[in-house]
């Protein structure tokens, strides 16, 4: 299992293919591998810090659709619902991997919420809506969620992994956000992905793409005159 | 610790002075990034005193109160108003998040 492999006994740099002979096999395909240069008892300790805090406030979290689906180390799994809407849809699921945090940020994946597999921008089928309107009353909207070289789906805003190794900011390293307000923490990350993800949220857009053969008029036949 | 929260809402208060007897405290529960933490204000203090009290007890340091919105439920709360003006009730769940910065397709 992961955890064991990340034992509080392991103060060495990892081994890379021995992670790959660790990882559960359903997990090969959702969690990504990268080699842990961090100590990996800093990174856990950090891990077991800011998932028991989220944890312990379970409660508040659920009022507002956030649940945990798994949690061992390095990664996070949680789902967001939409409790305003009936009945409540679970409108998307992440991991969240703590590997080398916070020497650098944490990774934020979609993942599928059953499966847990990642998921492609397309599959995602979420922009992630931000106004950056400066002008009361005229919205412009911007969307958060973006797509990898590989098209897999991310979320882009500073004090995630994603962001900051994304070549458009270079210039905005994740040095320069750490242990600032808790921006990248897991508290943070999960307020914005409730923030952008699901506050604005209000129901069900349904579109339909009909073939009328023949469009006939309505008629009140309490109104049809004799 | 709760009359430090007391003191500054009295000092901001509009009736400088009106430090009456009939001046209700009211126990608030402020989530700072997913992490809760019960705050003692005054009523008739205004809610930055509140946002303050929370960022202290949590130890979220780094950032300037400007740099968050408070927030009841989906509603954006305005930190210059009184405790008392959103007619917030011992037990009420306020949230406080640091805003994101920028980020985003152009």
């Amino acid at each position: 299992m992961v955890q064991h492999f990340f034992s509080a006994s392991m103060r060495v740099p990892v081994d890379q293919d021995k992670i790959s002979v660790m990882v559960p096999p359903e997990l090969e395909k959702t969690v990504p591998i990268i080699h842990q240069v961090v100590d990996p008892v800093v990174s856990q300790k950090k891990f077991d810090i800011e998932t028991a805090q989220f944890c312990e406030s379970g409660a508040i979290h659920r009022s507002r659709g956030i649940f945990v689906l798994d949690c061992r180390f390095p990664d996070i799994k949680i789902a967001f619902c939409a409790p305003q809407i009936k009945p409540i849809p679970i409108i998307f699921a992440v991991n969240i991997n703590f590997t080398n945090y916070d020497l650098e940020p944490l990774s934020v994946k979609f993942i599928h919420p059953l499966n847990f597999h990642v998921l492609g921008l397309q599959e995602l089928g979420h922009p992630f809506l931000r106004n950056i309107s400066i002008e009361p009353g005229k919205p412009n909207m911007q969307p958060l969620a973006l797509g990898l070289a590989d098209q897999t789906a991310f979320i882009c805003l500073p004090g995630i992994r994603e962001y900051h190794q994304h070549p458009d900011h270079s210039n905005d390293p994740w040095l320069a956000h750490r242990g600032k307000g808790g921006e990248g923490t897991l508290g943070f990350i999960i307020d914005k992905l409730w923030e952008y993800g699901i506050l604005a949220l209000n129901g069900f857009n349904i579109q339909l793409n009909a073939t009328i053969p023949q469009l006939q008029l309505g008629i009140d036949i309490n109104k049809v005159p004799s | 610790m709760n009359t430090n929260v007391q003191s500054k809402g009295n000092a901001e208060n509009e009736n400088p002075g009106n430090d009456k007897n009939n001046d209700k405290l009211v126990t608030l529960t402020i989530v700072v990034n997913t992490k809760p933490t019960e705050v003692n204000i005054n009523e008739n203090a205004p809610l930055k005193a509140a946002a303050e009290k929370a960022l202290e007890q949590t130890h979220t340091t780094g950032r300037p109160l400007s740099d968050y919105e408070l927030k009841l439920n989906d509603q954006l709360l305005d930190m210059n108003k009184k405790v008392k003006d959103y007619g917030l009730k011992d037990g009420a769940t306020l949230f406080l998040s640091l805003n994101a910065g920028t980020g985003g397709s152009r």
